[in-house]
């Protein structure tokens, strides 16, 4: 301070000076308007402003009892009221014109004042203000009422600008290609059934026609939309055209949110949520239903187009509008010629638009690695650059097939971008994140064009304006599905016609275009007319399920628009059934109803099912949480697998169980940084994370809890009190969050005012946002820590973990439950193999690898035995060349893909014997239980006597047991009302004790420890497996297996069922596996129960243990009490020995009768 | 003329209640057909009490700002000569005083001071 007192000083000087000299500005004005107001008229013109009396006018404005224009614009305002100063002083007329006042009151009809030619009046009270400075003029009335009728020239002003606006719409709507057509289309809709309206886009049927037919008079108009996003933009844009945008006229819906109220007439929803409205006994009355984009042919719109078909047939108080794109009308015409639909056909607002195949020179030499060549694209940018003069504006759009191709035309493009200085290269593709491809709508300098490279994303979902060039690849890359290995293909392919002219389409929208086809005239004849339906190429189950759950009876008989292949029908079946979600006659099971009312697929709705039957109310949210982890797209970002720090900073949550237990760590992970408030986006961003997934994941899983609750599948849980402390504490919390969220909107609005300007070097956008985004106000952040408090974050957080111990074991095994049979086994020689060489074999595909960005991708020693875990001494006389181990695993897995190779995604290992015999649909055995073959694909044997006879038992009754719980919990959940059951129900042992046991049995179970060689049985081996049919057999009677279980024999494997799953005696026996038995049935065998000694086979001894063993047989008299209630074929039963009148199933009364005889004998 | 009147005091009534009855009017631009639904027709609108029309005019609630905030917009109003509704675009209307739909303004035009004869003489020559 000391050091610069000389600039201090200027500075003190310059600021007196100045004031002194307004000072004598306002003195003289002071003493020339007192003498004569007229004579200084001229003086204060020049010196008076409104603007000095700011503060006093502000204050007058804003304390007036209601609001206004001018209150609610109050910055506007005064940059107004200077221009319009500005303009008088030019113009050498007075501000302060008194004039008018005095005038107006006595008919001045030729003298003209501007304030005549304004409508507005402004009735605002004058206030007396105190003036602080007394130097200047006192504000009075005069010169109020002058300023308030600047004001009304504002509102005037302000009035025509608004009136300007809704004309431009109104003008705009009347432009649309479709508003000709208005009257057809409503009379079409009022006279007929089924209406088509096809249209391409941009000829503003999305959004014109729900506006038409509400005019119309219709009340309840329901509009769907494939994606989320359009229905929420479109119910906007519709309520901003109805000038409803403040209130709830329009609306929409969708997975997560509503903004439909009772008042809602236009609603824009998603087709799957219209599809469970229908499966819902409530669905909303509507008059019209708009199915828009129904040529986009998703599996989900393809199904509600045959439900509406049936559905008019039924309730003719509904119509039905379709609106395509001009795409195979002819196929929707002919779908509802029974209907004799209506076809209305706009056309497009199309420019012509200048063809050209192949371009550019391209050598057909096939790449060694089928590498992409960017440089015919460059140089179509060069051509472009050439022949088009760069004030000609219009941006070029290139159409490629998949991501990495994106990035490598992008890569080329930006070198060329540099050098040329005329280009902007920006990708788009869905795995960006809004904020990245928002920036495909931002405007290039001057001078610049935008070279956008895009995914068929920009063909019909995301329509950029300003498009002039269209470069097309001539190549998609799309999923593909293969049902009978259940494999999902992610490929390339040609496009099809219909695909070539849209994407062609995109250069003439705002002007004509040219359309570059990087491939030849001949390719296009030959490529498919139309694109290849999805019902076609996607997994059926969750469909069909829906569909069953629906009521449609014979979904092999519904009316698709295309039939989905037969195979892929069939083998969607199967899984439902092998999933006890259909019964084997395809009859929906309570349990295919509850899978049907979860919006994830098939098997994840399964495991939360499961899940809420078998896990502690206290970690039933671990298996919310797991299940929509694996819901949801994948929340790793390109860079999380590919950078060194990200793998590393995701090193402490890794789970050596695999990636499902590790999406689960990290979301705790990420929960308790939420927890304490660290915010989080710092932490996703360092872990190659996207932060908007987990959002999607904690909404998915509330979501999904909701949906169990309303399903009586999970309780609701009563929320815990808060203290008034901590009340208080959350009461201040959600008001500064609400505040933070109203800066948001504001920034946010503020934000799409100004027009976004793309820098030139499109790496400095990248950084720049980069801060903003670091710094600005995270709204994700803010709206989750309103919907979550820290106690409902904590109990998310002890609710969800699942680390170790029992807990994470009951989670795998409830998982795998879901997942079965997607188990995958590992290669013999995977010893000797490279990290990206282990293969692995599911029971449909075999040779298939791990995925390299998976856990076990990257560690698949984890799934190998140690030296240490392998069994040196073997039992005697047992030979084979397979490691004898107790620690072979298993992985099971959520889904087979393949790009480059077949991959197994998202794995999770399992003990192999223990999993296999919990969970196989079929257990073939030997007599000794020593070789047991599961699902006829995976051999077991057990070289030691009787361990693999007591594992199967153990899981045998360990399978009953879970069955009965998920059955009681699903019957609780669906109670059928009658005093027997609610009988049934209060004698039952608690199902939470119940679940408690069986909890602990199935872990111990998981952790038994038992010898055995696993080996993957090949066509040639499965040949020699079975003895046949040709040998009788006798039944096990009893069965202690299951009691009263009716053993019959396999017709071709031989052997007997002795439960469901299990076929005793068909598997063939070796050389030491006979010996084993010979020798276990010839050494008497002592019970150790009842200490008798006997020669025994193992399904013999095990006869004895649960029958007939005299320790058993005592404590018989008080065990059919507590069996009875469970079994419904019991019944009356009056003992001729004993007496006694018992209620027992057949089973039990053999056995009592046995008993009676045991005790009279 | 009458009617207008009883709209009027329709609109009175609905100042002093709370919540205002929806009554919508339907006004259609004799000259250039814009077609819009108002809220109310009158000089006082009930939605935003600092605000007095000096000429009674087809009134709706700003709709392009949140409710509540007393903005409103003008559409237009009946001609004061022909009694047809015209709307405030200035190639539809005129204001002085009172509004004149352009084809009477040019009528009258000699009553008008010069200012507005230049402007109708202008309007005219487009
Ligand atoms: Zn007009
Ligand atoms: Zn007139």
């Amino acid at each position: 301070m000391r050091r610069s007192p000389r600039p201090r000083k200027r500075s003190e000087y310059k600021r007196r000076r100045s004031r002194s000299q307004s000072h004598d500005r306002d003195r003289h004005k002071i003493k020339k308007r007192s003498p004569s107001a007229s004579s200084s008229q001229q003086t204060e013109t020049e010196l008076f402003s409104f603007v000095n009396y700011k503060r006093e006018l502000n204050k007058i404005i804003l304390y007036s009892c209601e609001s206004n224009v001018v209150a609610n614009n109050l910055d506007d305002f005064w940059v107004f009221l200077k221009k319009y100063e500005t303009m008088l002083q030019k113009s050498g007329k007075p501000i302060l014109d008194y004039q008018y006042q005095t005038q107006s009151d006595s008919e001045g009809e030729n003298k003209f004042s501007k304030y005549d030619c304004i409508n507005f009046t402004t009735s605002i009270k004058f206030v007396d203000v105190v003036v602080d400075d007394k130097r200047r003029r006192k504000l009075d009335k005069m010169m109020f009422q002058v300023f308030l009728n600047i004001i009304s020239i504002y509102i005037d002003f302000k009035n025509k600008e608004k009136f300007e606006k809704l004309k431009k719409l109104r003008l705009a709507q009347k432009d649309l290609p479709v508003a000709k057509y208005r009257s057809e289309i409503v009379s079409a809709v009022q006279n007929e059934r089924v209406v088509v309206v096809a249209g391409d886009t941009g000829c503003g049927k999305s959004t014109q026609v729900p506006q038409y037919l509400h005019d119309a008079g219709f009340q309840n108009i329901a509009c769907t939309q494939p994606r989320r996003i359009a229905c929420i933009s479109l119910s906007k844009r519709v309520a901003y055209e109805m000038l409803t945008q403040f209130d709830t006229k329009v609306g929409y819906q969708i997975r997560f949110e509503k903004s439909r109220t009772a008042d809602t007439k236009i609603c824009f929803i998603t087709e799957g949520l219209l599809l469970r409205q229908m499966s819902s006994e409530n669905l909303p009355n509507y008059d019209v239903i708009i199915l828009d984009e129904i040529h986009e042919r998703h599996l989900m719109g393809d199904f509600l187009l045959g439900v509406l078909k049936c559905l008019i047939h039924s309730r003719d108080d509904i119509k039905l509008v379709l609106m395509s794109a001009t795409i195979n009308i002819k196929l929707f015409e002919d779908y509802f010629s029974a209907e004799s639909a209506a076809v209305i056909q706009v056309p497009g607002r199309l420019y012509p638009i200048e063809l050209n195949y192949k371009p550019i020179f391209i050598e057909e030499k096939p790449t060694r690695d089928d590498r992409l060549d960017p440089q015919p694209y460059v140089q179509i940018m060069q051509l472009i650059d050439n022949k088009y003069p760069s004030d000609e504006r219009g941006d070029l759009l290139i159409f490629m097939s998949g991501v990495q191709e994106i990035t490598a035309i992008c890569d080329a493009a930006q070198q060329y971008a540099e050098k040329s200085k005329s280009w902007i290269v920006l990708p788009l593709h869905s795995g960006l994140s809004l904020l990245e491809q928002d920036k495909v709508f931002d405007y290039p300098p001057e001078g610049v064009r935008k070279c956008i490279v895009s995914t068929n994303i920009a063909e019909t979902s995301v329509t950029i304006d300003g498009i002039r060039f269209v470069v097309d690849s001539g190549k998609v890359k799309e999923m593909s599905y293969d049902s009978t290995t259940k494999m999902q293909r992610l490929k390339e392919f040609w496009i099809s016609q219909a695909s070539a002219d849209q994407r062609k389409g995109r250069a003439g929208r705002t002007g004509p275009g040219v359309c570059y086809r990087i491939y030849s005239e001949q390719q296009y004849s030959e490529m498919d007319p139309f694109s290849t339906p999805e019902v076609s190429r996607v997994p059926l189950a969750s469909l069909l399920l829906l569909m069953s759950s629906l009521g449609v009876s014979d979904v092999r008989r519904f009316p698709f628009l295309d039939a989905p292949p037969e195979d892929s029908v069939e083998n969607a079946l199967l899984e439902l059934k092998q999933h006890g979600a259909l019964t084997s006659n395809e009859k929906l099971t309570s349990l295919g109803r509850a899978l049907a009312n979860l919006p994830v697929e098939v098997s994840l709705a399964k495991a939360l099912v499961v899940g809420s039957a078998t896990l502690p109310p206290h970690k039933r949210d671990s298996a919310l949480a797991l299940t929509a982890a694996l819901g949801i797209r994948s929340i790793y970002t390109t860079r999380a697998h590919r950078d060194f720090e990200c793998e590393n900073a995701r090193k402490p949550e890794e789970s050596d169980h695999g990636d499902p237990i590790t999406l689960l760590s990290l979301y705790c992970a990420w929960l308790t940084v939420k927890a304490e408030e660290r915010g989080g986006k710092a932490w996703c961003k360092r872990r190659g994370i996207e932060e908007q997934r987990l959002y999607e994941l904690t909404k998915l899983a509330a979501q999904l809890r909701s949906l169990l609750q309303d399903n009586n599948l999970m309780e609701t849980m009563e929320p815990e009190t808060m203290s008034s402390a901590e009340r208080a504490l959350r009461h201040g919390q959600m008001k500064h969050l609400k505040d933070m969220r109203r800066q948001y909107k504001q920034k946010a609005s503020e934000d799409l005012k100004r027009k976004k300007r793309l820098k030139m070097d499109s790496w400095e956008i990248v950084d720049s946002n980069k801060d903003d985004e670091d710094n600005a106000l995270d709204i994700r952040d803010i709206e989750f820590r309103m919907t979550n408090d820290a106690k409902r974050i904590q109990s998310l957080i002890s609710g969800a973990s699942a680390s170790s111990g029992r807990d994470l074991i009951m989670l795998k095994v409830v998982l795998c439950r879901a997942l079965y049979p997607q188990v995958a086994v590992a290669d013999e020689f995977n010893h000797f193999k490279s990290i990206s060489e282990q293969l692995y074999h599911t029971w449909s595909k075999p040779f298939v690898f791990l995925h390299p960005t998976s856990y076990f991708g990257k560690s698949p020693r984890v799934l190998q035995l140690t030296e240490a875990d392998i069994q040196t001494e073997v039992p005697v006389g047992y030979k084979s060349k397979l490691p004898l181990s107790a620690k072979h695993q298993i992985l099971c897995y959520l889904s087979l893909l393949e790009t480059t190779k077949p991959y197994i995604v998202n794995s999770m290992r399992m003990p192999a014997a223990q999993t296999l015999m919990l969970l196989a649909h079929t257990i073939d055995t030997n007599m000794g239980f020593t070789r047991i073959v599961c699902d006829s694909w995976l051999l077991l044997e057990f070289p030691y006597p009787e361990t693999g006879l007591n594992l199967l038992f153990k899981a045998a009754k360990l399978r009953q047991r879970w069955e009965a719980l998920i059955n009681r919990r699903l019957e609780d959940a669906n109670p059928t009302k009658s005093v027997e059951s609610e009988l049934k129900k209060s004698k039952h042992m608690s199902y939470d004790e119940l679940q408690y046991e069986l909890s602990c049995d199935i872990s111990a179970y998981m952790n038994s420890e038992v010898y055995y060689t696993l080996k993957r049985l090949l066509l040639g081996d499965l040949k020699v497996m079975y003895v046949g049919n040709e040998e009788p057999h006798c039944a096990i009677d009893p069965n202690p297996f299951e009691e009263g279980f009716e053993c019959h024999p396999h017709e071709k494997k031989g052997g007997i069922y002795i439960t469901d799953n299990i076929v005793f005696n068909c598997v063939v026996d070796t050389e030491w596996s006979y010996n084993s038995y010979e020798e276990t049935y010839s050494v008497p065998w002592t019970c150790s129960s009842c200490e008798i000694s006997l020669c025994l086979s193992p399904i013999e001894r095990l006869q004895h243990k649960y029958f007939t063993c005299s320790s058993k047989v005592e404590k018989k008299e008080e065990a059919p009490k507590e069996a009875r209630q469970n079994r419904p074929n019991a019944k009356e039963f009056k003992c001729e020995i004993c007496n006694e009148t018992l209620y027992m199933t057949p089973v039990e009364i053999l056995k009592h009768k046995k008993g009676c005889k045991n005790t009279n004998s | 003329m009458e009617e207008s009147k009883i709209k009027e005091e329709l609109g009175d009534v609905k100042k002093t209640e709370d919540e205002p009855i929806q009554i919508s009017y339907n006004f259609r631009c004799a000259l250039c057909n814009v077609n819009e639904k108002v809220h109310y027709k009158g000089t006082t609108p009930p939605f935003s009490r600092n605000i007095v029309l000096k000429y009674p005019s087809y009134i709706m609630k700003d709709p392009f700002s949140p409710p509540g905030k007393g903005e409103i917009l003008v559409l237009g109003a009946d001609c004061s000569v022909c009694d047809r509704p015209v709307c405030v675009s200035k190639h539809c209307s005129l204001f002085f005083v009172k509004t004149f739909c352009l084809d009477c303004a040019k009528t009258s035009i000699h009553t008008f001071p010069i200012e507005i004869k230049n402007k109708v003489v202008q309007l005219r020559e487009k």
